[in-house]
Order: structure tokens, then sequence, then C-alpha cells
């Protein structure tokens, strides 16, 4: 448990004097690539400021390690109800903030920052500021933590973060049925999206349809008993697949990350393709370069994105220039000087 | 807010502008009468009533981007306009400007019931979307408390919530995609159909930025299957500080429910005298507590719930047998307003969220101010989710006590900050809450607020004066004012 703050707001402010570009760095658990930029290392900012079990809101710095906080909310029957993935791997709070990965169960519980309640942040004039706070409803200023979810670090530095919990699930069980057709595996995890209250997880792959349900125990009996001739299968095959791990993931191949509304038809293409967020993310391993995909992408209303994190992307040639336009904007009213992981969404 | 009276080159630039909208738009939706914009001279807030310049009703997105391009042009003032519910004066007209209203883009455009989304222009009432698509078994979940009027643009702007937010979110938690209109008259779509957007979540910064950003048109929700069944528990305790408790260890305790709110006895006995829900007129402090899914389900959290509350020491516990008598519990907390409004002649009614585990003494801390400040007070909490409505009993007419409930409200949204909280729940900052911004957040903090405003506004057209402070605010007005009775709207339910 320490607190930098000082340091690390020295280290921005110095920065922006000398316009010296910074990489923000936190466990490394998920980069494959990066800048060659001055780092500016956020592990040493660490600990647990505030947990309040009853208030289902806990305060962490943004260099405390995801399996810490993990394990003190366990003792209290708490998680984060957007799974985060790569504990394991040295994940950090502040970079599971700032590139906004969630886990299965995002199209059931919420992405990353439907759990954000409040930040504080260095700007990139080396300001600490505080947005939001520790309670969910909470409508004075602009809601700028939000924003942080994804935003890899170029809207400011993470220094600490409220986050809303959630009780942890007492059962969950994981089930699974052939489906050949993955048309047929679409609709069967739309209709069940809609008639199984307790569905955290939904998954096509390769002929089988895999769910996942969590809750009371008679709600997840209730919702399981109501499937009829499923199998029953380990919950980990999704802790496999948030981690990469599930064999699909072991390919040689280029993996693309498609989003698309989760009933979208099952887009034909020759590659292997494992349908994940009960059809809302399809992850598609190709040789095709990605901005045919991209193009496609977008014609029906999605988007394409490299599976591989990778800090020398920029998601700004992805939309019209009108909306780059804005997103510039408002970078340079947080971050002037465009040092903040400057590429992202920096021309 | 600049009352300087209109000179004569803000006169021809008025009568350019009206000019040039008549080019575009047909004459109906332009209104220029005394008589015929009186309706939009406030909004909830009503003690702040401003003549605009002209009302503007435009038809399509085409007819609000010309709106807008002519308002950059001529450099006039945009306050724009759902249903006029909002309590917090962020749709006071401004005098040099227009109101610019969505009430006729009110088409349901699409209901998409396998991605379980509808498409609806932004003047669309919040209610109305679940009755239309209530027969495919969905609904929307926000539920803030004039759903029957308020429009989902609205909702979008000040990141409504409502009874069932602990559970089901805010407004932001509940819509997939926004389409906006700039000043310069460009649409621009923030967020998508899909679950992942490239780029900043724009959505979420524009969720809640009460008109400063641009002119929202058109919103995609979420929709949500309609739960099965829904039980309601009412618990009566005789200590404050034993319901806090309770509140707290249901919560604690791994229970989400559905709604979960509590009154204070003046609250309490002004509902029963007006509605007769049977509450009991001689408990301290009632707590409602809803819970929903399937029955399975619910059996055991009711159990659970209950053996909290007897643990707690409630001294009677009441469970509504039927959807009749669930109706009637909740018909007493939806009327706190309006039965409070009964017994005092003024009412002010204060916004703020504090941590659940701090009721207990915020309200000890509001009753000890009631006492100094010799105006009672009745409090309705969402203990669901810690936002507080204490509302303030006095008479206008009684020479220097409007000035005292002010202040005594000031006093309370003190109370919320000291603790951790905020301000404003969900009622917004608007006019109302402009001075308190500065005692919510430092001068930096209000500094980068203002650049990011300007990022979209350089010339401050966007709702001027409103939610964020300019560097020489300090207005100490922070709350709703209520004359005889008169409720704005008083034909909604209140929470």
């Amino acid at each position: 448990m320490a607190n930098i703050e000082r340091v690390l707001q020295a280290r921005v402010a110095a920065a922006y004097q000398n316009a010296s570009p910074l990489t923000i760095q936190g466990g490394g658990s998920k980069f494959v690539a990066g800048q060659a930029n001055e780092i500016i290392d956020l592990t040493a900012h660490c600990g647990i400021v505030d947990y309040s079990p009853s208030e289902l809101v806990v305060v962490v710095r943004a260099g405390t390690s995801l399996q810490e906080l993990q394990k003190e909310l366990s003792k209290n029957d708490q998680i984060l109800g957007f799974e985060p993935p790569y504990a394991d791997k040295g994940a950090t709070i502040g970079g599971v903030i700032a590139t906004g990965f969630a886990g299965s169960a995002r199209p059931y519980r919420g992405g990353v920052r439907d759990y954000i309640l409040g930040a504080k942040i260095v700007n990139g004039k080396g300001e600490v500021l505080q947005f939001g706070g520790k309670v969910m409803k909470n409508v004075a200023g602009f809601d700028l933590f939000r924003p942080m979810a994804g935003a890899m670090g170029s809207l400011g530095v993470l220094l600490e973060v409220s986050m809303r919990l959630i009780p942890k699930p007492i059962v969950q069980a994981a089930r699974q049925v052939a489906c050949a057709d993955a048309q047929k595996g679409i609709e069967l995890m739309s209709s069940l999206g809609k008639n199984c209250l307790s569905l955290t997880a939904a998954y096509w792959y390769q002929g089988y349809c895999t769910l996942r349900f969590s809750g009371s125990e008679q709600a997840v009996a209730h919702d399981v008993e109501s499937l009829g001739e499923f199998s029953a299968v380990s919950v980990s095959q999704f802790v496999q697949l948030d981690h990469r791990q599930h064999p699909f993931f072991e390919t040689a191949l280029p993996i693309v990350r498609c989003s698309v509304k989760p009933a979208q038809s099952h887009l034909n293409f020759p590659d292997d393709q494992l349908i994940d967020w009960g059809g809302g993310q399809r992850f598609v391993a190709t040789d095709t370069p990605i901005t045919m995909l991209q193009e496609q992408l977008h014609s029906l209303g999605g988007s394409a994105v490299p599976l591989d994190v990778n800090r020398n992307y920029s998601p700004l040639a992805l939309m019209p220039t009108s909306l780059a336009d804005v997103h510039k904007a408002l970078r340079s009213a947080i971050d002037p000087k465009r040092i903040l992981n400057p590429i992202y969404c920096g021309n | 807010m600049n009352n300087t009276s209109i000179e004569s080159t803000d006169l021809d630039s008025i009568q350019t502008l009206q000019a040039q909208l008549l080019s575009v738009l047909p004459e109906d939706c332009v209104i220029t009468s005394s008589v015929r914009m009186a309706p939009y001279e406030c909004d909830g807030l009503s003690a702040y009533k401003k003549m605009p310049q002209m009302v503007v009703l435009p038809e399509s997105i085409e007819q609000v981007q010309a709106v807008m391009r002519a308002c950059q042009q001529t450099k006039t003032p945009i306050v724009p306009r759902g249903a006029g519910t909002c309590l917090s004066g962020g749709a006071t007209p401004h005098p040099e400007g227009i109101v610019l209203s969505v009430a006729k883009l009110n088409q349901i455009l699409t209901i998409d019931e396998a991605n379980r989304t509808a498409t609806v222009q932004s003047g669309v009432r919040n209610l109305a979307i679940s009755e239309a698509v209530a027969a495919l078994g969905l609904y929307y979940a926000p539920d803030p408390s004039s759903q029957i009027a308020c429009t989902i643009g609205g909702n979008v702007a000040e990141n409504a919530g409502g009874v069932h937010c602990l559970k089901y979110g805010l407004t932001v938690h509940n819509v997939m995609q926004v389409k906006v209109v700039t000043l310069s008259g460009k649409v621009l779509t923030f967020g998508s159909e899909t679950l992942d957007t490239p780029g900043y979540d724009l959505l979420a910064l524009l969720t809640g930025s009460e008109g400063m950003l641009g002119m929202i048109v058109e919103v995609v929700v979420k929709l949500l299957p309609s739960p099965p069944m829904a039980k309601v528990l009412m618990a009566v305790f005789d200590d404050l500080g034993k319901a806090g408790d309770a509140v707290a260890q249901v919560v604690a305790g791994g229970i989400i429910p559905a709604g979960f709110e509590l009154m204070d006895k003046p609250a309490i006995r002004a509902v029963e005298e007006f509605v007769h829900a049977g509450y009991p007129t001689d408990a301290e402090v009632i707590l409602l507590c809803e819970l929903d899914g399937i029955e399975a389900d619910i059996e055991p959290q009711l159990s659970a719930v209950t053996r909290i509350f007897k643990e707690c020491g409630a001294v009677d516990l009441r469970l509504a047998k039927d959807a009749a008598e669930r109706t009637l519990f909740w018909s007493g907390r939806k009327n706190a307003f309006p039965a409070v409004g009964r017994i005092s002649p003024d009412y002010y009614c204060m916004d703020g969220t504090i941590p659940r585990k701090s009721l207990a003494y915020v309200l000890r801390g509001i009753a000890t101010l009631s006492e100094k400040y010799g105006l009672p007070v009745a409090n309705v909490f969402h203990a669901g989710d810690g936002n507080l409505h204490p509302l303030i009993l006095y008479d206008a007419n009684t020479l220097g006590e409007l000035e005292k409930t002010e202040t005594f409200g000031g006093k309370i949204l003190d109370l919320c900050i000291e603790v951790g909280g905020t301000i404003t729940g969900e009622h917004g900052v608007g006019l109302e809450k402009v001075g308190h911004m500065c005692a919510q957040f430092n001068d930096i903090e209000l500094a980068q607020f203002r650049q990011i405003r300007k990022a979209f506004d350089p010339d401050d057209l966007l709702n001027p004066g409103k939610a964020v402070p300019t560097l020489n605010r300090c207005a100490e007005f922070n709350g709703m004012h209520v004359h005889d009775g008169q409720l704005p709207h008083p034909e909604l339910e209140r929470f």
C-alpha cells in the first residue's frame, strides 16, 4: 500500500513543461507492443483506499493489482460485475479501466464504464482532478470518469477509481448443447437472453453452444431446468475464454474482434469463428486484411479491431471526420500537448 | 444570469434569425407571441421564469440542423427543452435566446425485438417506450417520477434515474446510441448498436451534460425482459438508526432490491392524511422493499429481507397480498410530494445523494438544523442508492422565511458533501445549484469542465449560465419552490 500521487503529478507536470510524451504503464499484462516514450509506472501507487461492502463501493489506487482487489472483495462475497481478465498476469486496476476489457458477462451485466462511480486523474497539464464520487446517483458536472474506460490513458493518468460492486453469485452452472448451425446458435443465444434471467455468458464454437447461469440456487435451477437436454460442463470454460486460452486462440492467423448487434445473422467468413457475448462479439481467425473486414462490419453498424492491443493503434481512422474532430477537441481540452499515450485518438 | 435589455442590434439579430427560421420551418413551428410562449417560460422550477425571444419546435433532424446553424451565425443562445419537467431550471429560457423544443420529434422509429432495442426520436415520452413494447414482454427500465410526461431526450440530458435504478441502472446504463446535432449543424452519432464503439465513450460524456454539448435528436434504448413477478414488503421502525442498519444489512447481505424506499414520520403522516395507504402514523420510519424476478427467486430473498428487518428491530412487517395492495403501498410513497404540499403553503424539495451508511447521521443533522431554523422537514429517501429528498416546509408570505429556507437548504447540501456525497442525485444542476458546484468542485476542476464545454461550444450558446458555473458565479439558490400546493405539473407522480 503506497501513495505516490505527488511524484506522479510532478512527473506529468514536468512532461507537460517539456512537451515530452509519456507511456503510461501498469502491470504490462495486455500490451504486445509499445512506443519508445518515457515510461510512467503506476504500480507503486497502490492500495485500497476505502471499501464499504454495505455501500457496494470500493475506492482503489490505480496501481493496485486486480488479484489483490479480487481477494479482498471475495472476503465479503462481492465481485466486479464485468469480470476483467488477466489478474494472474499482473493486471492493475488502472490498466483494467484504461483498456476497458470486460469478460463474458459483458452483455448481461454491463461493461467497465458501467461500474465506474468516480475517478481521480492527472490531466495532461499535470493537474490533479476528481470527478464523480462514491455514490451511484450523481449528476453534478460532466461525468468524465466513465469515458476513462477504454481511453488508454489519453484522457488522464488514473490515480484512483471508485467502483460499484455486485454480490458474488451464490451458484454458477454451465451447460452445453450441440448446435451445428451457427445461425441457429445465434438465435438460441438471443432467445435465452430474453427468457433466462440468470444467463450471464453465452458463446458458440464449432457446433456447440455453451451457456453460463449465475445467481441464487432457485434462479439458476429454474433456468437450467427450462433448457431440457443440455449437458453440464465446467464454468471454467468462460474463464478460459476471457483469458484467450480457449482452443480457438491457438492459431497462427491474426485474430480480429468484430462487434455486431447480437442478433446479427451469421457472418459467413470462410475462416474459423467464435461467436461470443451471446452473438455480440465475433472472433475471426483470418488473414483477410482488417480494413476489408472493417468496411464490411461498418456497413452492418458494427466495427472490427485487431485482438492484440497495441499502443500504436488509434481508432480515429475508423470514424467520420466530424466525429474524429470531436475526439481531438476533447483530448485537447484535457491533454493539450498530447503527452499521454500520444497516438491513441491523437491524430 | 444576464438581464440586460435587448439593444437595437440584438433586435435586428433576432429578426434576422426569425426570418431565417421561417424560410426553413413551417410557420407554426416558430412561436413569437408572448401568449403562446408563456407555457415555456419555466420548467419544473417555477420560481424562475424568463420569457424567451422565440420558441422553436422543429419536426425533423434537418430542421434542427438549420436552427442550430442559424443560432450559431446570429450568436443566439439556445435552451434545449424536452417536456420541461426538469426540477433544477435546466430548461429555464434565456431572455435573449430561443427555446428549442423536441416536442414534435415524437416518433418511435423502430422496435428491434431480436436485438432488444428501440430507436426513438428524442421527444418521445419515457413511459411511451415501455407501453409500445409491453406486448413483446419487454420494457425500458429507468423510471423517473415524471415518466408519463418527460422525454427520453431530457432523460439523456439529465442522466435520469428512478426507483429501480439500483438494480437496473440509470439512463446511461440503458442507452446504446444517441444522435446529436452540434452548433455548426452537423449530426454526430455517439455510441452504436453494438457493445464496443471505437474511440472515446462520448455517449457517456453526453449523458447528464444538461444540454451543454449539442441537441439530442434520436436515441437507441436498451429494452429488458419484463420481470414475471414483483412483491413489496413494508417494514415499520421506531428508530431511525435501526432502519438505517436494516438498509445497510440488506445490501451487504447480497440482496439488490428492485425498489427500496424510506419515509420518516412527517412524510408518513402527510401521506396518510392524503391517500390513506394504510401507513402507521405513529411510526418513526417505514421502509418499502420491492423484489422482482421469478417466484422461486423472490421467495428466499423475501425470507432473508424479513429476517433482517426483524433482527434490526422492525415493529411491524406487512407483505402486500396482491397487485392491488402493492399499488396501494407504493401510492403513499409516490404521493409524498403532493401530500406535503397539502399541509404547507410552500415547500422546498432538496436533492442530494449520500452513502447509505451516513443516513442516520445526515437525518439527525437535518433534524438539528430544522430546530435551529424553526422550519419542519419531511424526508423521503431512495434507500437503494442513497438519493435523499428532504422537503422543507415554509410559508413564502412570512417575511424572511424564503431566505431562511434557502439558507437551510444550502446547509443540507453542505452536509451531503461533508459525508462524501453529492449535491444532486437526479434533478441536475441546471440553474438552481450552479452556486453549489463551487462547493463540490475546486477551481481546477471547474476550469476543466469549462474547457470541455468550450470544445463543443466556443461561443457559449448552448444553455448558457447553467450546470457549470462561470468564474464569477456564486448564486445561493438551491431548492425548488412550491407555493400554495401548486407543484408544477401537479398531475405527475413524484418520487
